[in-house]
């Protein structure tokens, strides 16, 4: 998610390539291609431009809509419904050939990956494992991070890890996908926020990016992997 | 004479080079390296003036060539002349953007009257008082969508 102002200007995109598959876009002000992935300006006259990221959740439909009641969902577009993509479109997607490979990591070019990029490093974590663990407390670059799963067992958050004294801290989740710090006790939800401790401020969002590991690595050649065995 | 037939030569290939260069370059199931798509790119966002320009030349030529030529010559000549043209026009087309419809003045509603199943993935954005959620089932065709949350102008990606 972008912002979508460049230098006080408001682009309008749309798809018009596509890069070792991850897709190029194109503003209709400048004629300007934009790598999606990276938000950078590859061609044209608004060239080495860096959009601003927006952060954004990937959630089941009922969680977002417990957290948001009044939020608003895309209207399907009519004249293109008929060709929207079927429930399992993911799983055929995870089966075709990539066109890029780093066989020296052993990972698979499809395995589905949570990117995130902070404290000056970058670092992946596999989605399985994540949803296996539930709860992740790692550190990526100089950022102590939580990666969440939360009470559906789909949707996943991260977070800078923060107790309320400012220090990282050990946290538990527990069966309702909800925390608990071990250095004041305080319950907080899976939206980062402290239940009734007025006062206390919410974690901090990390934005984290699910992406196929070839094209996660290719654009971050030096990320790290979480509990990677070399 | 021989001068406008060479002409016509470079201006038909100059129309299908930047025609289908960038073609050849972008295909999904083919890695691109990093000059070659630089090259590319560049070639697409010249492709309608250059086009053009070789277009014009090539009718030129032809004009000079089709007189004093017998049937023969006349036929090349004229096939070139509108594979030149034809080219031209076809320059403005990206397929990509004929495959793809980005959602450029979306519509909302309500999530009791989204019809979206409860384990279905949404992208979720946030801020302030306005929230919208983007089904990836929908992303997944749109790809791109062109939105403002309240008066900020964003554009979900996916």
């Amino acid at each position: 998610m972008w912002s979508r102002e460049v230098d006080g200007r408001v682009l309008t995109f749309h798809l018009a390539g596509i890069n070792n598959q991850n897709f190029l876009m194109r503003d209709d002000q400048t004629g300007t291609f934009w790598q999606q992935i990276s938000g950078r300006a590859v061609s044209g006259p608004l060239r080495n431009k860096q959009l601003l990221l927006v952060h954004s959740d990937e959630l089941t439909f009922a969680q977002w809509r417990g957290e948001q009641p009044s939020g608003m969902v895309l209207a399907p577009v009519k004249t293109y419904v008929a060709e929207y993509e079927p429930r399992d479109w993911e799983k055929r997607i995870g089966k075709a050939r990539t066109v890029i490979s780093f066989p020296s990591t052993k990972i698979p070019g499809r395995e589905v990956m949570l990117g995130i990029q902070a404290g000056g490093a970058a670092r992946a974590f596999s989605l399985k494992r994540v949803l296996d663990e539930k709860l992740v407390q790692d550190r990526v670059g100089s950022t102590p991070v939580l990666l969440v799963v939360g009470p559906d067992n789909t949707s996943v958050r991260a977070f800078v890890n923060r107790a309320p004294s400012g220090k990282p801290t050990d946290f538990y989740r527990q069966k309702d996908g909800t925390l608990l710090d071990s250095e004041t006790g305080t319950t907080w939800t899976f939206a980062g926020c402290p239940v009734a401790a007025i006062g206390t401020a919410c974690l901090p969002p990390v934005d984290m990016l699910k992406d196929y590991w070839f094209d996660w690595r290719n654009y971050h050649p030096d990320t790290t992997v979480y509990l990677a065995k070399h | 004479m021989k001068a406008a037939c060479r002409l016509l030569g470079l201006a038909v290939f100059g129309t299908l080079f930047f025609l289908l260069f960038p073609y050849w370059i972008i295909q999904p199931f083919r890695a691109q390296g990093a000059r070659e798509l630089a090259a590319a790119l560049v070639v697409i966002r010249w492709a309608p003036l250059a086009t053009g320009l070789f277009a014009a030349i090539a009718i030129a030529a032809a004009a000079i060539i089709w007189p004093a030529s017998r049937w023969n010559v006349r036929m090349f000549v004229g096939a070139g002349a509108l594979l030149a043209v034809a080219a031209a026009f076809l320059s403005h087309v990206n397929v990509f953007e004929k495959m793809f419809h980005p959602v450029g003045a979306p519509s909302f509603v309500a999530a009791s009257e989204a019809g979206v199943t409860a384990d279905d993935m949404v992208l979720a954005v946030a801020e302030n008082r306005n929230s919208h959620a983007y089904p990836i089932r929908e992303m997944g065709y749109h790809h791109v969508v062109n939105d403002w949350l309240g008066t900020v102008p964003i554009v979900a990606t996916y």
